[in-house]
């Protein structure tokens, strides 16, 4: 055997690990002792074993460690899906856009947006059913303050979950 | 063999499931003391700092208490707790942007600087630096294999992934380690 095949690679593996039953083992042993490269082969695996099972070992926390997760559990993580940091970005952006909306909006720019919709069920061929003719009168005014209401509303459920229940929790918790 | 500080029962276990779950808070502590190194020991092969590893175990801890009443009772109370820790340590890592790069194929290098080392060094520094090549899951593989506490079926159930994956990169781990040392052994039966 020149070289080590994939076959022979497990059962080396598995002859390091002891998984092997007797008669398998004896066969293993047996060729082991015929072949070089085999006994070449088991002795880096032997090595590359010893040494994992030497590094095994457990690593032990800070003595204070039980203390400090008893102390954290009186506060409930909080699993908002932004950071604290890129909630504050969008709450930026949001409150930089509302504040534009209001600029506008207070200097009348949406006053002239104003368009009826008229809605004719005459124009759907395939409604078989007699419905009114539905009007309504779209105002530029309202659906702006509507628009500024929601990212107000989305603006201060930011504030509360990235920024300020994060950081009362860490106050709570010191 | 390597256990966790003291022995505790799954009945025993279960119980304090209970009386936690009842609002006995402080028998949590007990839980917490028997499997932290094991918890720690997990996030600290993860993410290789002492600091961020304990911080990563306790946060663990507090986010297994708060899901304690989701927790399955067919499944060990520790492999659930160990897959928590295995998740938050990578996230963490991910975090840190020291992200899962695949250096399955890198080449360790024997540069001059190393030969002036390899002398000085033995083959056990060697082996762990060899480690540190191994893609990121071969390692965490092994060494949680390696942990005994663990058996296949338990890594590959911490780590979410299927147990003949985790056969096989046990397997090409060790494979890898074995071939770098050859590389080593070669490299200093011609230097002599």
């Amino acid at each position: 055997m020149e070289k080590v095949t994939t076959a022979w690679e497990e059962l080396l593996q598995r002859y390091v690990d002891n998984d092997l039953d007797t008669t398998e083992q004896r066969k293993v042993a047996l060729e082991i002792e015929k072949s070089v490269v085999l006994q070449n082969r088991l002795v880096e695996l032997k090595a590359i074993h010893d040494f994992l099972v030497g590094n095994a070992k457990l690593e032990m926390p800070a003595k204070n460690f039980t203390e400090k997760v008893m102390q954290g559990l009186s506060v409930r993580p909080s699993y908002f899906f932004l950071s604290p940091r890129n909630g504050l970005l969008l709450l930026i952006g949001i409150i930089s856009m509302c504040s534009l909306g209001f600029i506008l909006l207070s200097a009348g720019a949406f006053d002239a947006f104003n368009m009826p919709l008229t809605l004719d069920p005459q124009a759907l061929k395939s409604v078989k059913i007699n419905l009114p003719t539905l009007n309504v009168s779209l105002n530029g005014k309202w659906m702006m303050r509507t628009f500024l209401f929601l990212n107000c509303a989305v603006a201060f459920v930011l504030l509360d979950r990235t920024i300020l229940r994060p950081y009362f929790q860490r106050r709570a918790s010191m | 063999m390597l256990r966790p500080s003291d022995v505790i029962t799954r009945q025993e276990e279960f119980e304090l499931i209970d009386q936690i779950l009842a609002g006995d808070t402080n028998r949590y502590a007990r839980l917490v003391d028997h499997y932290k190194s094991f918890a720690f020991t997990i996030a600290m092969k993860v993410l290789e700092n002492r600091a961020e590893a304990e911080e990563v175990a306790q946060d663990s801890f507090i986010k297994a208490y708060h899901y304690l009443k989701t927790f399955n009772r067919e499944a060990k109370f520790s492999t659930w707790l160990y897959r928590i820790v295995f998740n938050t340590a990578i996230s963490q890592k991910r975090k840190n942007k020291h992200a899962f790069v695949s250096i399955e194929n890198k080449i360790i290098e024997y540069s001059e600087r190393a030969d002036i080392d390899l002398e000085k060094e033995d083959k056990q520094v060697f082996i762990a630096r060899a480690m540190e090549q191994l893609n990121e899951a071969d390692r965490l593989s092994i060494q949680l294999y390696y942990l005994k506490e663990f058996s296949l079926e338990e890594v590959a159930d911490m780590m979410g992934q299927n147990l003949n994956t985790i056969k096989v990169r046990v397997h090409r781990a060790r494979q890898r380690l074995a071939d770098e040392l050859n590389k080593l052994l070669k490299h200093e039966a011609l230097t002599l």
